[in-house]
């Protein structure tokens, strides 16, 4: 009678290992815990890591059960992929229904851009580990050492290209930012010659303003660049990431200037550090859904 | 952007209906209700070049 064999061998399950080593590595290095507080910390960090790791394990197992000729591999990947989508679903749901109370709204596009990037990043994990065990199969060495040192280069090859690839660009990329004159005209509040708002008819508000309020004037670097920097979820993303990382005191406003295409970003900060304000705008991404790429193309 | 409360010194400008029209002459009376008004209901005020002015609320 022939016994058909179940216990993996030792060098399947340590390619498989090294793979979801650094599949998890691949999404360790792609948090990023900063003033924008997405993910949160810890329990988000926390949950990140642990889709991670899952996404990595099913990566790292699709070549070993292609090998033995199980199939059912595939439809695992294809598994992944969906869940990957509910889980940006998920931080879709979940940053819409905490955005009205914060201190100036994400806006859809940002919620959007965010939610997108926490799914690519959970892609990067699954082909880290896959394409590190396919490496780890072409060399077919039975050396721990070697299949180490190949998985190490191999990932971090991998964690690099992906991330590179797609990595966005900042505010800071595509305009110069400095801070402009405040000038508040009776119940109107003027930046740089800019009319931004009327909404100043409380003295309080017009002292309060012209005390502590900041007003970042941005200028796009180029004609082309004044697409994405005058679109309104680009703006509401740089509004929000000031707003979040030093707080307002009620008073926010943006405003474009139509015939040069400056933008005005005014509030009044709880924190009144200009140095770190203009570090946090000048970081803020890109949104992808605005990104403009020249004409024609 | 929702408009709460319309305040004038000019009783022909007051017209029923919504929002909500008062006449308030006297601008020491209208600045207190004003500044209640707007840390209250987290408004903004807006004063238009008439003099009057108009609490607005933003939406989400």
């Amino acid at each position: 009678m022939e016994v058909i064999s179940t216990v993996i061998p030792t060098i399947t399950l340590i390619r498989t290992l090294l793979g979801i080593l650094m599949g998890t590595v691949a999404r360790f290095v792609t948090i990023r815990i900063d003033s924008r507080q997405v993910p949160s910390y810890p329990i988000g960090y926390f949950i990140n890591l642990v889709t991670g790791f899952f996404a990595a394990s099913l990566g790292s197992v699709a070549i070993p059960a292609l090998l033995s000729n199980d199939f059912a591999a595939v439809t695992f990947l294809m598994l992944a992929v969906q869940h990957f989508r509910d889980i940006r679903k998920q931080i879709q749901e979940s940053l819409e229904n905490i955005d009205p109370v914060g201190f100036a709204p994400r806006g859809s596009a940002y919620i959007d851009g965010i939610s997108k990037t926490f799914e690519a990043r959970n892609y990067i994990c699954l082909l880290t580990s896959l394409g590190t065990v396919l490496v780890l199969y072409l060399i077919m060495s039975e050396s721990i050492w070697i299949n180490a040192a190949a998985a190490l280069i191999a990932g971090s090859a991998l964690i690099w290209c992906m991330i590179h690839f797609t990595k966005g660009k900042c505010i800071g990329d595509i305009c110069t930012l400095h801070y402009g004159n405040i000038d508040v005209r009776d119940s109107e509040l003027y930046v740089d010659g800019i009319w931004v708002t009327c909404m100043l008819g409380l003295k309080k508000r017009q002292q309060l303003f012209m005390e502590q309020g900041v007003a970042l004037v941005a200028t796009p670097k180029s004609e082309n660049q004044r697409l994405t920097l005058e679109n309104d979820g680009q703006r509401a993303a740089i509004l929000h990431d000031a707003a979040r990382s030093f707080g307002t005191k009620e008073l926010w406003f943006t405003k474009r200037s139509f015939p040069d295409g400056r933008i005005v970003i005014a509030f009044v900060p709880i924190i009144n550090d200009k140095e770190k304000i203009i570090t946090a705008v000048r970081n803020t991404p890109i949104l992808e859904s605005v990104r403009k790429r020249s004409p024609g193309r | 952007m929702e408009i709460i409360l319309y305040i004038t010194d000019c009783p022909n400008r007051v017209i029923t209906g919504h929002p909500l029209a008062l006449n308030m002459p006297n601008d020491a009376e209208r600045q207190t209700l004003l500044e209640m008004l707007a840390e209250t209901l987290e408004a903004s005020v807006i004063q238009i070049k008439n003099g009057d002015h108009i609490i607005v609320r933003r939406n989400g």
